[in-house]
């Protein structure tokens, strides 16, 4: 009896392993086309208003969705505390707002060059940045998008065959 | 100084000096500019005289860079213009000038970066030091037109703040008026997102940001001011905008830079000002570290009245 | 030897066939041959007492 419930626990979990990467990769294309929208937000913010970022970073966080509305509050937040943090590092540690995004390390790897490069520089630069950084994240977003249903597909019908597999071998 | 002030200047400091910063300045000294030098220790001004601060040694490059951070809030392209003119204004109102390598475009200074030298000049708001000032620009209830000049560091900005709330809240030599301000530097307000930080009065608009030439025109179209104010106007373009407002029948109030009356009327443009009567006060601050004091009064034709 | 087993090992076979085709289609040749080739030890694995006791078998016969 054990043994038969122990069985059906494990093919349940790799059931829904496979159905929580397939949901994890549309999950990550929404993220990403989202970042492209952080980026467009910002290039405006900083190309046509000129507004310093901590006021840039909390328009944006009123305007998008959750991870980045969390992750903006907190980083406008901790900017107009002036502790003496550098960007990049309040960058970094507000970075847990992501957690269970789907995006992956390459994705905020991406991200993270933002904080590095903010600040600095003139607004032409500061433009450019964002514009290459926008080129990448699209191109990441429609080559995610093009496999989407391929790789959700295959994500859930590897579910269901390990589940089976797991319950022959058991048995 | 309130504790609230004291913060928004460590607030610009590199972490390290915040401590041994904020110490000097709780002990009650009192501290009008603190200089920042790469290779060199810092340096105070305070009640007129410079000192060093012991026991932190010399700055490096990283702290002046990390100062140039804290003061742009971490949006160096957002002050590409203040940068570029050398200053710019924190929260608070309190200015930072710099200075370093410029790169030129153009004949132009296009920008300054290797940022080594920075200068935080500490502004002070002492309510009712103009009172003393108001009998003498007031004629028959009416307000005169005012040029305030002095030497740098005398007090011409705090004067001209708290001139202008009284002004614009009424006091006992006339009633209350509608004025503008054109916060080029954003020191007279210290606007932070649009809101000024020092206290101007109740019936006072302030246009912050503004080149003032620019600001004055705009400012005489769209609020209709009875006093328009300005902070140091030098020559050229600001003259011609003053001209401009003062033939719209607007009261001027306005600053520039002159150890005398003699040496002001060189500069370009004063001297035809006074010629056409532009201003009816002259006076000239002296202060010696007590805010509040004016050397000479002079009236609209350059006679020593007081 | 049981029936049993013989079902295991074919739907074992089935099952890792099946994935290894899902895998390849999407792209993985790689993930497709490692389960192909997990399939493979999973079932010499279990195959292995039987293995054994041939061998045994054969040495009895030839002690005689």
């Amino acid at each position: 009896m054990i043994r038969f419930a122990g069985i059906c626990t494990i093919a349940a979990a790799i059931l829904a392993l496979g159905f929580w990467y397939s949901l994890n990769t549309r999950k990550r294309i929404r993220n990403l086309r989202l970042m492209q929208t952080v980026l467009h937000m910002l290039k405006g913010e900083i190309g046509f208003t000129g507004r310093i970022l901590e006021e840039a970073f909390a328009d944006i966080s009123g305007r998008v969705q959750e991870p980045f509305r969390g992750f903006f509050a907190e980083v406008s937040g901790r900017l107009q505390n002036q502790k003496g943090d550098g960007l990049a590092q309040i960058w970094r540690e507000s970075e847990d707002a992501f957690h269970g995004s789907g995006l992956k390390e390459e994705d905020l790897e991406l991200f993270r060059r933002l904080g590095n490069e903010l600040g600095f520089l003139d607004v032409d630069m500061q433009l450019r940045t964002l514009e290459l950084l926008e080129v990448q994240v699209r191109e990441n977003a429609e080559r995610l998008e093009k496999n989407c249903e391929a790789s959700c597909r295959m994500y859930q019908s590897l579910g269901i065959l390990g589940a089976l597999t797991v319950i022959v071998v058991m048995i | 100084m309130k504790e609230y002030q004291m913060e928004e200047i460590l607030h610009v400091l590199p972490v390290r000096l915040r401590e041994p910063v904020g110490q000097e300045m709780r002990k009650k000294h009192h501290i009008q500019e603190i200089r920042l030098r790469s290779g060199k220790p810092v340096q105070l001004l305070e009640n007129g005289r410079e000192r060093i601060l012991e026991g932190v040694g010399p700055l490096s490059a990283g702290d002046m860079q990390e100062t140039m951070e804290f003061v742009s809030r971490f949006s160096m392209y957002a002050y590409e213009e203040e940068i570029r003119q050398g200053f710019l204004t924190i929260r608070g109102g309190h200015r930072v000038g710099i200075a370093g390598k410029t790169v030129l475009g153009d004949g132009k200074i296009r920008t300054i970066r290797n940022i080594s030298f920075i200068h935080i000049r500490i502004a002070g708001e002492y309510r009712n030091c103009a009172r003393g000032l108001l009998p003498y620009l007031y004629e028959n209830g009416r307000l005169l037109s005012t040029l305030i000049f002095s030497a740098p560091g005398q007090g011409k900005t705090t004067m001209m703040r708290d001139l202008i709330r009284l002004i614009s809240d009424g006091n006992s030599s006339g009633s209350p008026r509608t004025v503008s301000v054109v916060d080029e530097r954003g020191e007279l307000a210290a606007c932070d997102q649009g809101v000024p930080q020092n206290d101007l009065g109740g019936q006072t608009d302030v246009l912050d940001g503004c080149p003032k030439t620019l600001g004055m025109r705009l400012m005489l179209r769209s609020m209709a001011p009875s006093v328009l104010a300005v902070d140091e106007i030098a020559g050229g373009d600001d003259v011609e905008a003053v001209f401009e407002a003062a033939g719209c029948g607007c009261v001027m109030l306005a600053t520039a830079h002159g150890e005398s009356l003699e040496r002001l009327l060189e500069k370009e443009g004063f001297g035809r000002m006074m010629k056409a009567g532009v201003f009816d006060r002259y006076i000239q601050l002296e202060n010696n570290g007590n805010p509040g004091r004016w050397s000479h009064i002079y009236n609209g034709k350059g006679e020593r009245i007081l | 030897m049981e029936v049993a087993l013989l079902f295991r090992i074919a739907a074992v076979g089935i099952l890792v066939s099946v994935l290894c085709q899902v895998l390849k289609h999407s792209g993985r040749e790689e993930q497709a041959f490692l389960t192909s080739f997990a399939g493979l030890l999973l079932v010499l694995f279990w195959l292995v007492p039987y293995i054994s006791q041939l061998f045994e078998t054969i040495q009895k016969l030839f002690e005689f």
